[in-house]
């Protein structure tokens, strides 16, 4: 679009503003306002607002009304030029009414109004009473002392400029509640408007009377909210007590259609957030209505599913009623309040499934979570002396509990596809809220909530009534958490564990609806503690379980309550670890066995295997079961052999591709061979992690050597070479996968913490070893491993060994290091490696300072500090932990002891120098605490650390020159004094923030 | 503490009343079975369209007696895979740091949200673990690979 001149005429702007409004591209839309805001913004605004103003168009008009409040809002004009604006204004509102231009006009102009009275309030203090004088009289008298009484005025208004009177007195609401309320500008604007408020009310209950001039009320009821609004955010009594007579005739007009949508909104809205600004005569008029045939016949309609607008407010308009007279809805003895809950629990009983078309549900639901949580408060606070469930409230929660799981229960499969994502989703929100609420019911109600889900679960299964099951199951499972460390509702219980139910579920898909079918499996993981308990249900549990898994949609969850089952009570099932392993042995034939599927059932009967007590037959199990991950090793190796490509149908592809993976042409063999190695992998992952012995059987960390190493089994040895063979086979022909060689680390780690001997418990020597040799890639993982390694050495019975393990592992990390170069070239190489060396040193300080040559030593150190100088964040860290450990480094051996001080006196300044840089002002924000610890360590351990500080702080390369020498010799006298304290922290921060250069003053 | 324990129940109550779509959060109950205000578990859900869609990863936020003035602590348990959660499962968030973008006006609400948004959106000025930062800058599809995998383990 071209560019538009400016106008030169005041017809040229009119023709501008109706442009405006006319259909047009959003560029030039936006270029004709630029232009307006122009205009409107140079000094000759005053005279286009009024010269638009007399303009036929009410759009051209509604923009000099627009033009008057910029410039209120953006010149400053004197209080005598402000007056013949107010006149002004008056005057067009006059003529406005007088020449009937539209409602938008006149809205413009109230706003006008107010914001000149938000800036010159001073001007015409009582300008509501000025406002309905003016109306009365059709004048622009302002200038007398003080406006008459309202009362005339109000009489005498037609019902137009009452309207108009109420318009302004809207805005004045709104617009003031706009304002800062921190500024001490606008104190006396509320002030003098909160001197309003008395008029403002007369006017409202004029208005409010006059039932002929529904226009008038329904403003009437908008002001009123607004002043509702403004007097929430400052809440004064002058206003509360001027306003809250107003409420009762309100309330009366909810029963008029035309007010119904205010009214309604009102009252809903200061219920539930100002509940304490209704009188105990407020309420009862509501209670009252609650009675009336009006509002029976509103609940009705909502209850048999008319879900309109109109009719869902009603609905929550009682939800907010009852969340204000909670207290009272507690009390049993008040009569009239126990018959407003029982219209709250038919509030759950709408027609329709909830979200997709019962609207009220979920709020009706809030309100009974709510509800109950309070009357849980109450019963710990002030225990009672019986709880009676057979009158209101208690009696009425059983009804709400037994609506929930009505309101819960799945539509047929047509219907609940043809919802929406956000109706499923919200669905499946309410059934989460109704699980929330059945916890709540639980305290108060304890074993008889179990009972009533048992039996509907019971009823259920003898009706094949799915959905009916389906709920029941749910609800009884979301209580599983309320009763896991009782048995008092174990008898209960296996009313449904020992039914017909696993049978049922057994005879698959065609028999129970996919839907009930997985919600009845998670029932068995959530009750997972119960079957510790009873063993006599664990194998059809389990069988169940095992029957669903290779069925794709459940073996997600089927294979997790597996784990959890056989995990936790791996004591109960070792006599069955035989048939155990004969369900996995077929269960790897099926076609769609999932891979995560496979590796948890894995898991699982290593954990069985792992509890079984005779060693002999302990072994022979676990060997049973590396036949079958043995197979998939050697498939592995030799699809990688293969060399060719693998077609889609054939059956290894089903073993290195998930389902929904599947690939539909042939595929080099090479990736078959990395999945199926991935796959492989992971199961023996699952398989070492099943082995380790659950963490709560006891450990003697006091031990010496545990015997059990000395006197090895052989075959267990034979079959530790196995796995570390595969384990190394592996490692070099997959050694470009990162994720092979990661589950390789992970799998050697699985075997640190234990101190029984077992099938992947390696020896240090073996492990050593097996991290020494070659990495292809990611030997950052194996140092990582190396990490975990010495760590877990420290803990465990092998103890006396470490010294020895340091001293083959220290030189290769560091060797590894000098290969390196700079952190730069690997961060994580650099980060682990320095991470391992830190912990060698403290586990070993004489091996760490005797490492040979002493340039690697001296290769290490150095290292680290161009770590700890680096910009790498996580490095950076590692740096900052090495040279804390190094810096308080302490061992009894003198010779040692001696070395490590020698090496510090000629590392310090460098460290110094390092910090200094950091602090200064070249490290981030976040890397600050870190950094401070080794400065504390520094400042306390080092006589000379004082001198070392002061040099690097002098130096020529400081990062700033934003502090002075001054500023530099505080900082280093605060750091000395606080002598490593905690306080060090914030004046190191403070200290960075000054070199910075931000605004924070670096004051003492 | 008065201030911490009114501020959560009103916060429980904004949450019923108003959570974002597949979020769950609610305080965990002690042994008597009443309400712990000061514990909250939480699901956080992966956004749809991204690499996270379809987990729901369990979150514990714990807030401190001097809530609201201090921020919440965030953990996933089990610790997430994830360059801004560190190994412990303490999520480092700036909104989440009393020095850094806190405020005490942050509902549970938005905390969740902002947690929900981290997830796909890695801050990498501030690692938190190694492992997944090192893979996210030098390696992203081995990174991708290795998230849907942590997606599909917290499949609901």
């Amino acid at each position: 679009m071209d560019r538009i001149p400016i106008p030169s005429s005041l017809d040229e702007v009119e023709q501008l503003v109706i442009k405006l409004y006319e259909p047009n591209s959003a560029s030039a839309i936006s270029h004709i306002q630029e232009v307006l805001q122009r205009l409107q913004k140079s000094p000759e605004g005053w005279q286009i607002a009024e010269g638009l103003l007399s303009r036929p168009s009410d759009n051209v008009k509604f923009f000099g009304a627009l033009t008057f409040i910029v410039k209120l809002n953006t010149d400053s004009i004197e209080d005598g030029d402000a007056r013949s604006v107010l006149r002004n204004l008056i005057s067009w509102l006059l003529k406005s009414l007088e020449s009937g231009a539209g409602v938008i006009v006149i809205r413009k102009l109230c706003s006008a109004l107010t914001t000149h009275f938000i800036h010159f309030s001073h001007l015409w203090p009582s300008c509501v009473r000025r406002m309905l004088h003016c109306l009365q009289t059709n004048s622009t008298d302002i200038d007398g002392t003080s406006a008459p009484s309202p009362e005339n005025a109000l009489r005498g208004l037609t019902p137009q400029k009452s309207v108009t009177a109420l318009w302004f007195a809207a805005a004045l609401a709104e617009e003031a509640e706009k304002t800062d309320p921190s500024s001490t500008k606008y104190i006396s604007l509320h002030e003098r408007l909160v001197n309003n408020v008395q008029d403002i009310a007369l006017l409202l209950a004029h208005s409010l009377s006059r039932d002929t001039e529904v226009q008038g009320q329904q403003e009437a009821i908008r002001c009123l909210q607004a002043w509702l609004l403004y007097a929430q955010r400052a809440p004064n009594e002058q206003l509360k007590s001027a306003l809250r007579p107003l409420l009762q005739p309100t309330i009366k007009c909810l029963v008029v259609d035309e007010l119904y949508d205010n009214a309604i909104d009102l009252l809903t809205d200061t219920l539930s957030n100002w509940q304490n600004f209704f009188t105990r005569g407020d309420y009862d008029l509501l209670y009252n209505l609650f009675d009336s045939n009006w509002s029976q016949e509103k609940y009705q309609n909502l209850q048999s599913g008319d879900f309109e607008f109109d009719s869902v407010q009603f609905g929550l308009l009682m939800v907010a009623f009852g969340d204000a007279q909670i207290t009272e809805l507690m009390d049993a003895s008040n009569e009239r309040a126990q018959r407003f809950l029982a219209g709250l629990v038919g509030l759950l009983t709408a027609e329709g499934h909830p979200v997709a078309e019962d609207k009220i549900f979920v709020p009706a639901l809030e309100f009974w979570s709510q509800f109950v949580e309070n009357l849980v408060d109450n019963m710990y606070s002030e225990p009672q002396e019986s709880v009676s469930w057979d009158t209101p409230p208690l009696s009425y929660l059983t009804q709400v509990v037994s609506h929930c799981w009505k309101k819960i229960q799945y539509p047929s499969l047509d219907v609940y596809n043809s919802w929406d994502s956000t109706e499923r989703v919200g669905f499946g929100d309410a059934r989460k809220d109704v699980s929330d609420l059945l916890q709540s019911v639980f305290t108060i109600s304890g074993q008889p909530l179990i009972s009533l889900f048992v039996d509907l679960t019971l009823q259920g299964v003898s009706n094949s009534a799915w959905a009916e099951l389906e709920a029941a199951a749910f609800c009884l499972g979301s209580l599983s958490d309320c009763v896991s460390d009782s048995t008092s509702c174990d008898d209960i219980l296996s009313k449904v564990f020992g039914s017909q139910l696993f049978d049922l579920l057994r005879q698959g898909q065609s028999v129970v609806p996919v839907r009930a079918r997985q919600t009845c499996l998670s029932l068995i993981e959530r009750y997972s503690d119960y079957f510790t308990r009873h063993a006599e249900y664990l194998p059809a549990a389990l069988n169940l379980l095992f029957s669903a898994v290779g069925d794709h949609p459940l073996a997600g969850p089927s294979s997790k309550s597996i784990y959890r089952l056989c995990s936790s009570c791996r004591a109960l099932l070792t006599s069955e670890v035989d048939a155990f392993l004969s369900q996995y042995e077929s269960l790897r034939s099926a076609p769609n066995l999932d891979s995560l599927a496979e590796e948890r059932v894995v898991g699982a009967i290593a954990s069985i295997v792992q509890a079984v007590p005779d060693e002999a037959t302990r072994l022979h199990a676990f060997r049973r079961l590396m036949v079958s991950l043995g197979t998939d090793v050697e498939r592995s190796l030799q699809l990688k052999d293969y060399n060719s490509n693998v077609d889609p149908n054939d059956p290894v592809i089903a073993r290195a591709y998930d389902l929904a993976q599947r690939p539909s042409a042939p595929v080099a063999s090479s990736e078959v061979a990395l999945l199926a190695a991935i796959r492989a992998l992971r199961c023996l992952l699952g398989c070492a992690k099943g082995l380790q012995a659950p963490s709560e059987s006891f450990v003697d960390l006091d031990a010496e050597e545990s015997t059990s190493s000395l006197t090895a089994n052989p075959e267990l040895e034979q079959m530790q070479r196995d796995i570390i063979g595969i384990l190394a086979r592996m490692k070099d022909v997959f050694g470009e996968s990162t994720e092979a060689l990661d589950v390789i680390c992970s799998i050697l780690k699985a075997g640190f913490s234990e101190t029984e001997p077992g099938p992947f418990v390696f020896s240090p020597q073996v492990i050593t070893e097996f991290l020494t040799s070659s990495w292809h890639n990611r030997v950052a993982s194996a140092i990582s491993t190396a990490c975990v390694f010495v760590t877990s050495i420290y803990n465990g019975s092998n103890k006396r060994q470490l010294p020895g393990i340091i001293h083959q592992l220290l030189p290769w990390v560091v060797g590894l290091l000098h290969q390196l170069q700079d952190p730069v070239n690997d961060p994580e190489l650099a980060q682990y490696g320095v991470e391992f060396t830190q912990k060698a040193m403290i586990k070993a300080p004489g091996t760490f300072i005797q490492l040979q040559p002493t340039t690697l030593l001296e290769y290490l150190f150095m290292f680290a500090i161009k770590m700890l100088n680096g910009r790498e964040p996580l490095p950076k860290a590692a740096a900052a932990d090495f040279w804390t450990s190094f810096i308080t480094l302490k061992t009894s051996d003198q010779d040692t002891q001696s070395a490590i001080d020698s090496a510090m006196g000629h590392l310090g300044p460098m460290v110094a120098h390092s910090l200094v840089q950091n602090i200064g002002g070249k490290a981030s924000r976040s890397e600050l605490d870190k950094l401070s610890d080794p400065l504390k360590k520094l400042v306390v351990q080092h006589v000379h650390a004082k001198q070392w500080l002061e040099a690097a702080l002098n130096d020529a390369s400081f990062p700033s020159d934003k502090v002075s020498h001054d500023d530099k010799a505080l900082f280093l006298k605060k750091i000395v004094s606080l002598r490593g304290s905690r306080a060090t922290n914030q004046v190191v921060r403070e200290f960075w923030l000054a070199c910075r250069g931000s605004n924070f003053a670096y004051a003492s | 503490m008065a201030l911490c324990n009114m501020r959560l129940a009103e916060e429980r109550k904004q949450w019923r009343k108003d959570h974002p779509f597949g979020f769950w959060a609610r305080p965990v109950k002690r042994s008597d079975g009443v309400m712990d205000l000061k514990v909250w578990e939480c699901g956080i859900p992966g956004k749809e369209k991204t690499l996270w869609e379809g987990g729901v990863f369990k979150m514990t936020m714990t807030f401190p007696d001097e809530y609201p003035t201090k921020p919440p602590k965030c953990k996933f348990t089990p610790p997430l895979f994830h360059p801004n959660v560190y190994p412990s499962g303490t999520v480092c968030l700036s909104i989440l740091n009393e020095e850094e973008g806190w405020k005490p006006a942050i509902t549970v609400k938005q905390i969740a949200l902002g947690v929900q948004d981290l997830l796909d959106n890695p801050n990498p000025e501030s690692p938190a673990q190694a492992e997944a930062y090192n893979l996210f800058k030098k390696d992203k599809a081995e990174y991708e690979r290795r998230v849907r995998r942590v997606v599909r383990e917290n499949a609901p």
